[in-house]
C-alpha cells in the first residue's frame, strides 16, 4: 500500500513504468507477431490517411497551396532558424490499456528519437495523448483516456472549452465549458485550440454525440482507441521558449 | 521436476497469459459496447492459488508481492496490483482453514486443486478469493466513496469472468497432476 499512497501523484510514478527495459522488450517481441494478423486493417488505415493529406497538401487543388501568402507567411513567421514549427516522430504503439483510471500507451521511441516528456502525441485520426516517461528506447504516454489529463478544445465557431474523460467509456469523451449561448449540433467537429502547448491547432478530437446540459457534451472520440497501431510524436520546436515566457509569466504576475 | 522449478515454470505460464493475452480482451473486444464499463478478467491471482498448502504465510505473502509487482511492471500501475495481491496472499490461509479444516493436515504438501477437493468447495474457494483480489484491486485503483456502485458493478463483471477463467483453466490442467501422483 505504501507504493501506492507515494506515487499517488500519477505523474511521478518514476520506477514503475513500462518504459523499463525488460517490459518493454517484450512488448517489442510481442507486438512483432500480433502487427502480423492486422496488416490489413493498418494498410486501409494508413492509406486513408495518405488521402487525406494529400487532399490537405492541395493535389487535388487548381492553385497551388505554395503560391498561397498567408500559406507561406504561417510556415515561415514561427521562427528565424528553422521555418517548420512542428516535426513529427512516427511510432508505434507496443502496448495499450484502457480499462483503468488513468491509461498509459507504451511506444517504442525514446530519447534516441529525439523524444521529451511533455511533447504531444497525435494518430492519423485525432489526438491520442502526451509523452510522461522517457527511457532511450521506449516512452510511455499518458493517454488522453486519463482522468487528470485535460486539453483546451475548440468548436466551429471559436469558443474554447475543455475535453475531459469521466472513465466509463473508452469511446466518449466530456465538453465542458462552452457558454449556453453557442448551440452545438450533433456531429459538430470539435479541435484542439493553439492554446494547449502540447498540441497544434486544428488537430481533430471527436464529434458531438450528445448534448448533456447547457455547457456540457459528450463527444465521439474520433481515435478509436481499441484499434490503435501507429501515432506520431510531435516535436515542437518553438515549445521551450514558449514555455519558459509563460512560466516566468505566472511567477511574476 | 523440483517445486522451485515447476511454479517459475507456472509462474511464466501464467503470467504470459495474462500479459500477452488477457490484458489485451479489453483493446480487440466492444464488451463495453453493452453498457459495462471497460474490463479484463484478471487469472494471474491463480498463481497464489495453487501455492502448496503447507506454504508458511510469510513465504506466500513475498510470493505475492513479486506476483502483483511484475503485473505493476507491464500495467504502468504503481504498485495497485501488489496491495491486492500481498492481501489476497494474507487471506489465503484463513480461506484454506475455512473450507478445508478437516483435510488440512492430509494435503500437506499438494497443491488445493479442483479434483482433490471436491468441486463445489473449490469453487466457492476461488470465488471468494478473487472478490477479495478483484475489490481489494478496484478500491485502490479507483479510490472514490462517490464511485462505490461503479467500483462493485466491475469487481462484479471482472470477477465472473476470472471465476470462469480459472475454473476453466483448472479443468483443462489440474486432471494432469492427478495421474502424476
Amino acid at each position: 500500500m505504501s507504493i501506492v499512497f507515494s506515487n499517488y501523484s500519477y505523474q511521478q510514478t518514476s520506477y514503475i513504468n513500462s518504459a523499463r527495459n525488460i517490459s518493454g522488450n517484450l512488448y517489442t517481441q510481442k507486438n512483432k507477431l500480433s502487427t502480423f494478423f492486422s496488416l490489413q486493417s493498418v494498410n486501409d488505415s494508413l492509406q486513408k490517411e495518405n488521402a487525406r493529406l494529400m487532399h490537405t497538401l492541395g493535389l487535388h487543388l487548381p492553385t497551388n497551396p505554395l503560391k498561397d501568402t498567408s500559406y507561406t507567411t504561417k510556415r515561415t513567421i514561427d521562427s528565424v532558424t528553422s521555418t517548420i514549427q512542428y516535426r513529427y516522430i512516427p511510432a508505434r504503439v507496443l502496448n495499450n490499456s484502457i480499462d483503468q483510471k488513468t491509461n498509459y500507451i507504451t511506444l517504442n521511441v525514446g530519447s534516441l528519437q529525439g523524444v521529451k516528456k511533455n511533447m504531444g502525441v497525435i494518430s492519423g485520426n485525432g489526438i491520442v495523448g502526451k509523452v510522461s516517461h522517457v527511457s532511450p528506447n521506449y516512452c510511455t504516454v499518458l493517454s488522453l483516456l486519463s482522468e487528470h489529463f485535460v486539453v483546451s478544445a475548440l468548436v466551429a465557431d471559436g469558443t474554447v472549452g475543455k475535453v475531459t474523460w469521466d472513465g466509463l467509456d473508452p469511446s466518449l469523451v466530456l465538453l465542458t465549458g462552452i457558454p449556453q449561448s453557442v448551440k452545438l449540433k450533433k456531429l459538430d467537429s470539435v479541435f484542439t485550440s493553439g492554446y494547449s502547448a502540447f498540441f497544434p491547432e486544428q488537430i481533430l478530437i471527436g464529434r458531438a454525440a450528445q448534448v448533456m446540459n447547457g455547457t456540457s457534451y459528450k463527444i465521439w472520440l474520433s481515435t478509436n482507441f481499441r484499434n490503435l497501431h501507429y501515432v506520431y510524436v510531435i516535436e515542437d520546436n518553438t515549445n521551450v521558449e514558449r514555455s519558459i515566457l509563460e512560466d516566468s509569466t505566472k511567477i511574476t504576475p | 521436476m523440483s517445486t522451485p522449478i515447476k511454479f517459475t515454470l507456472n509462474f511464466i505460464a501464467i503470467m504470459a497469459v495474462q500479459i500477452f493475452v488477457l490484458n489485451d480482451i479489453v483493446i480487440k473486444s466492444s464488451i463495453s459496447i453493452l453498457g459495462f464499463p471497460a474490463f479484463i478478467p484478471f487469472i494471474y491471482p491463480l498463481f497464489i492459488l495453487l501455492l502448496p498448502v503447507s506454504t508458511p504465510n510469510w513465504l506466500g505473502m513475498i510470493i505475492g508481492f513479486f506476483t502483483g509487482i511484475t503485473m505493476d511492471m507491464f500495467c504502468n500501475t504503481p504498485g495497485m496490483h501488489a496491495s491486492a495481491c500481498v492481501l489476497l496472499a494474507y487471506c489465503r490461509p484463513f480461506l484454506l482453514r475455512l473450507f478445508f479444516q478437516q483435510n488440512i493436515k492430509e494435503l500437506g504438501n499438494t497443491i488445493p486443486s479442483l479434483f482433490r477437493m471436491g468441486f463445489s468447495t473449490y469453487f466457492i474457494y476461488i470465488c471468494l478469493a478473487i472478490l477479495i483480489h478483484h475489490l481489494a484491486f478496484y478500491i485502490v485503483q479507483i479510490w472514490s466513496f462517490s464511485q462505490i456502485l461503479f467500483i462493485l458493478l466491475k469487481t462484479l463483471v471482472s470477477g465472473i469472468l476470472s471465476i470462469l477463467l480459472i475454473i476453466l483453466s483448472q479443468l483443462l490442467f489440474a486432471q494432469k497432476e492427478i495421474r502424476r501422483s
